[in-house]
C-alpha cells in the first residue's frame, strides 16, 4: 500500500494525518487526492465511513497552503449538523496554517454570519438556503475567486425530493467563478454519476468504490418482522436487551416523521431510558446541543429523523434501529451507514411490518445484500405489550396538549402569504373542494350501488324464471 | 321605620362582606408574611387558584344576593355588581400582591389571578437573566376582580397605556399598564373554562388508555388463539390429513420511485390539460440534468 507522501501530499500535512492517527489513505483517498491535486473535477462515490471527508479536506487545506487567500474554497451540504462536523475537519487538518473558517447554516444568527464572511474566511461551509439567503441579501462578500466548489452529499443536494435545493443552488452558482474545481462526495452517487458521463464536456475524474455490496461487509444487517401495532413494544424490548447487556452502546432509533420522534422520545423516557431527540422541528442549539450530548455518550440513546441519516460520524454508536422500513433504498444506505464506520462492528436491525416487505425487498435487490431474521423471544415482548401501547397513548395526548407543529403552520401560512394568498380562504377552498369530492364519491357508490341491485334484481328473476320453466315442463311432462 | 331597617340590613351585608374580604386579605398577608419568601408566590397562586374553584358558589350566593339587592336597590342608585379587567402585559417580577396594592388604590379589589408562564421558557430566561437563579416564576397575563363594576369601567379608561408607577423610582414605573374591561364577564367563566378544559383533558385520556387496552387484549387473544389453531394443524397433519396452508394478503407500500411513477401516470392519462405538468414533474423527478450541466459546463463556455 502507498502513504500519503507518494500521493502528493506535503510532509507537514503527513505529519497532521498521523497525529490524528490516520496512518494509511482509504481507498477513495488514495483514488480521488491524486486528480484533485492536479486541479481536474472528481466525483467520489464510497460507501459509507470510508473517509470521503478527509478525501477532499486534505487536498483542499494543500493547495490553500500554496496560494493562501480570501474566501478560497465553499462546502456545500444538506444539513447544518453535518456543515458542522466538515468544518472541525477543516479546522483540525488547517491548525498548523491557521486556516480560518466560516459556518453558515439556518436556524442561527445571520447578522454575525455576514459579519464573518465579510472578513474573508478561507474556507465556508454552509447549507444551501442560508447561503443564497446571504447572496440575495448583501454583497459585503466576493465568491468571485472561489477555487474549490465541494459539494457533500451531492446526491441529495441535486435531488428533487422533500426539500428542492435547486433554486437555491442556482442563486449560488450564479456568482461563482466559472473557473473552478468541482468535487461531488456520496456514498450513493451511482445514478447521477451516469448522468455525467454524457453531459460533462471537461471530463471529470470518476471514481467508484467497485464492490458487490453498496453496504459495509462489517454490517451485521438484520430485520425483525412485526405486526404494525407491536412495533413499538419490539422497539422498547430490544432497546431493553441492549441496554442491559452493553453498557458502553450507543444505539440510533431512525423514525419517519418529527411527531413521531417526539412521541418516541417522550414514550422512552417514560421507561427511564436516557434518550434524546434529533429532528427538524426543533430550535437548531437544541439541535446542536442534543448531538453533542450523544456524540458524548452522556445520553445512549438518539431518535431521530432522516435529519441524522447522513454523513454523521459518531464512533461509538454500535447499533442502529430502523423504526420504519425506509421507502428509498438510498436512504436505508445512510441510516445504516451511521454504524460499522472506518473498520468498525456494528448491527442494523429494522422493523418491518407486514406492509413493508415489497420495500426490503426493493432494498434487498438495490444493496444486493440479504437481511437475515434477528431472533426475539414473542412471549417477552407481549408482556410489556400493553405497558407501552398504553404510555405511547398517553404521550401522543400529551404532544397535541402543547403546541408541537406551531412553528411549522406559522411558516405555512408565512409562505401563502409570501406568495400573495390569503391563508384563511385557501383553508376555506380547500375544504370546500373536499367536501365537493367526497359529495362525488358518495354519488358514485351509490350510483354503484344501485346498479348493483338491479343487476342482482335481474338475475333472482332469471333464476325464478328459469325454475318456474322448469316446473312448468316438468308438469307437462 | 321599613325601609329604614332594610337599609341597615343591607349595610350590615355590606359590613360583612368587607369584613369577609378583609379577613381573607390579613388570611393572605399572614400567610405571606409566615411562610418563606420562595413559597410565597406559590402559595399565592394556590391560594388563587382554590378560591377560583370553590369561588363558584360562593358567587351564586353573592349573585343572589345581588339580585335582591338590585331589587331592592331599583329606585335607589347604589348598585355593586363585580367588574373583571383583564391584564395583558405581567411584567417581571410582578406578583399578585403587586397587582392589589397597585389597584386597591383606585377601588375595592376582589380576587387576582395571574396566569404563570410556561415552565420551560421561565428556566430558559433563568439561565440567560438573574445570575442568583431565582426559582420565581413569571406571569403572562391576569384578571382582576373590582367590586364595582363602574370603578373598573374607569380604571380600564383611565389606567390603560399609562406608566404603573406614578413616581420615577418607582419598581414598576417604566412598564405601562395594559388592561381591558372584560363586558359580561364573570369570574366563574375563568374557572370553569379551566375545569372544563381539565376534565376534558382527563376524559380523553381515560378513554383513549381504556381503548389501548382493548386492543392490544385483542391482539394478545388472537395469539393466544393461534397458537391454539398452530397445535390443531400439527396434530392433524400428524393424523396425516391435508392441511390447507393459509396466506395472507396486506396492501404493501410502494417504493417513492413507484409513487413518483404512479403519480406520473396518473397525470398522464387525466387529461392533455395536465401533460404539460406532467412533464414538468417528469423533469423533476429525474436528477437534475440542467443544473449538472450547468455547474460542470460553465468552465467549458466560457473558455
Amino acid at each position: 500500500m502507498c502513504d500519503f507522501s507518494s500521493l502528493g501530499l506535503a510532509d507537514w500535512l503527513v505529519k497532521q494525518c498521523k497525529q490524528m492517527g490516520i496512518n494509511k489513505p482509504t481507498p477513495v483517498q488514495e483514488h480521488c487526492m491524486p486528480p484533485i491535486l492536479d486541479g481536474r473535477d472528481c466525483m467520489g462515490c464510497a460507501k459509507t465511513g470510508s473517509g470521503k471527508t478527509a478525501a477532499f479536506v486534505l487536498p483542499v487545506v494543500q493547495k490553500l497552503s500554496e496560494d493562501p487567500y480570501g474566501i478560497f474554497c465553499l462546502v456545500l451540504t444538506p444539513t447544518r449538523e453535518l456543515a458542522y462536523q466538515i468544518a472541525e475537519q477543516f479546522r483540525v487538518f488547517g491548525k498548523p496554517l491557521g486556516l480560518k473558517d466560516c459556518i453558515v447554516v439556518g436556524g442561527m444568527d445571520m447578522v454575525s454570519q455576514a459579519l464573518e464572511l465579510s472578513k474573508q474566511p478561507h474556507v465556508v461551509v454552509a447549507t444551501p438556503g442560508r447561503l443564497a439567503d446571504h447572496i440575495r441579501s448583501s454583497n459585503t462578500f466576493s465568491m468571485s475567486r472561489i477555487q474549490f466548489l465541494i459539494m457533500d452529499e451531492a446526491d441529495r443536494l441535486l435531488e428533487q425530493g422533500c426539500t428542492d435545493f435547486t433554486k437555491d443552488l442556482e442563486t449560488i452558482l450564479a456568482i461563482l467563478p466559472a473557473k473552478r474545481q468541482t468535487l461531488l462526495f456520496s456514498a450513493t452517487l451511482t445514478d447521477t454519476l451516469h448522468d455525467l458521463k454524457s453531459i460533462a464536456m471537461n471530463r471529470p475524474f470518476f471514481w467508484e468504490s467497485k464492490s458487490d455490496t453498496r453496504t459495509v461487509e462489517e454490517l451485521d444487517q438484520r430485520y425483525i418482522l412485526t405486526p404494525e401495532k407491536v412495533k413499538d413494544a419490539y422497539l422498547v424490548h430490544l432497546i431493553q436487551k441492549f441496554t442491559d447487556e452493553h453498557d458502553d452502546w450507543s444505539i440510533i432509533v431512525f423514525v419517519n416523521t418529527c411527531k413521531d420522534c417526539q412521541i418516541l422520545t417522550m414514550m422512552m423516557r417514560e421507561f427511564n431510558f436516557p434518550t434524546i431527540s434529533l429532528h427538524s422541528m426543533m430550535k437548531q442549539k437544541q439541535r446542536f446541543a442534543n448531538l453533542a450530548m450523544f456524540k458524548a455518550s452522556v445520553f445512549k440513546l438518539l431518535i431521530a429523523t432522516d435529519v441524522a441519516s447522513r454523513g454523521l460520524d459518531i464512533p461509538t454508536v454500535q447499533v442502529v434501529i430502523n423504526h420504519n422500513t425506509p421507502g428509498l433504498p438510498k436512504i436505508y444506505i445512510h441510516r445504516v451507514g451511521r454504524t460499522a464506520r472506518a473498520g468498525r462492528n456494528g448491527v442494523s436491525i429494522t422493523l418491518v411490518t407486514q406492509y413493508d416487505i415489497h420495500l426490503v425487498q426493493s432494498i434487498e435487490a438495490e444493496n444486493k445484500t440479504k437481511l437475515k431474521e434477528y431472533p426475539v423471544v414473542e412471549k417477552d415482548v407481549l408482556k410489556i405489550l400493553t405497558q407501552v401501547n398504553v404510555t405511547r397513548r398517553q404521550c401522543e395526548i400529551k404532544l397535541e396538549s402543547t403546541d408541537f407543529d406551531e412553528k411549522k403552520e406559522t411558516n405555512k401560512r408565512k409562505q401563502l402569504i409570501l406568495e400573495g394568498k390569503d391563508p384563511d380562504l385557501e383553508a376555506k377552498r380547500k375544504a370546500e373542494l373536499e367536501k365537493i369530492r367526497s359529495q362525488k364519491k358518495k354519488f358514485k357508490q351509490n350510483i354503484h350501488e344501485t346498479i348493483e341491485k338491479q343487476k342482482r334484481g335481474q338475475l333472482k328473476k332469471k333464476i325464478m324464471k328459469r325454475k318456474q320453466k322448469k316446473k312448468t315442463g316438468q308438469t307437462s311432462a | 321605620m321599613m325601609e329604614r331597617r332594610e337599609e341597615e340590613e343591607e349595610e350590615e351585608e355590606e359590613e360583612e362582606r368587607t369584613t369577609t374580604s378583609t379577613r381573607e386579605e390579613e388570611e393572605e398577608e399572614r400567610m405571606t408574611t409566615s411562610t418563606r419568601e420562595e413559597e410565597e408566590e406559590e402559595e399565592e397562586e394556590e391560594e388563587e387558584e382554590e378560591r377560583t374553584t370553590t369561588s363558584t358558589r360562593e358567587e351564586e350566593e353573592e349573585v343572589s344576593g345581588m339580585k335582591k339587592q338590585t331589587n331592592q336597590e331599583a329606585a335607589g342608585d347604589r348598585k355593586c355588581v363585580p367588574g373583571i379587567l383583564y391584564l395583558g402585559h405581567i411584567p417581571p417580577r410582578l406578583r399578585p400582591r403587586h397587582v392589589r396594592n397597585l389597584l386597591s388604590a383606585y377601588g375595592e379589589v376582589g380576587r387576582i389571578f395571574l396566569q404563570p408562564e410556561d415552565g420551560q421558557v421561565s428556566t430558559k430566561k433563568r439561565k440567560g437573566g438573574a445570575k442568583g437563579g431565582s426559582r420565581r416564576c413569571d406571569f403572562t397575563e391576569g384578571w382582576v376582580e373590582f367590586r364595582d363594576k363602574r370603578r373598573a369601567k374607569l380604571v380600564a379608561a383611565s389606567l390603560h397605556n399609562t406608566p404603573m408607577g406614578t413616581r420615577k423610582r418607582q419598581r414598576f414605573a417604566s412598564d405601562l399598564w395594559c388592561i381591558k374591561y372584560l363586558h359580561r364577564f364573570q369570574w366563574t367563566h375563568l374557572s370553569e373554562r379551566l375545569a372544563f378544559e381539565q376534565t376534558v383533558q382527563q376524559q380523553r385520556l381515560r378513554t383513549e388508555v381504556s381503548q389501548a387496552k382493548r386492543e392490544t387484549n385483542f391482539y394478545l387473544n388472537n395469539v393466544d388463539r393461534s397458537a391454539h389453531l398452530d397445535t390443531v394443524r400439527r396434530k392433524r397433519q400428524r393424523d396425516g390429513q391435508q392441511v390447507d396452508e393459509r396466506t395472507w394478503d396486506f396492501t404493501q407500500r410502494q417504493t417513492e420511485e413507484e409513487i413518483q411513477m404512479r403519480k406520473r401516470k396518473k397525470k398522464d392519462s387525466v387529461s392533455q390539460k395536465h401533460l404539460d405538468k406532467a412533464r414538468l414533474i417528469q423533469q423533476k423527478s429525474q436528477s437534475n440534468v440542467s443544473l449538472l450541466a450547468k455547474i460542470f459546463n460553465s468552465k467549458h463556455q466560457s473558455d
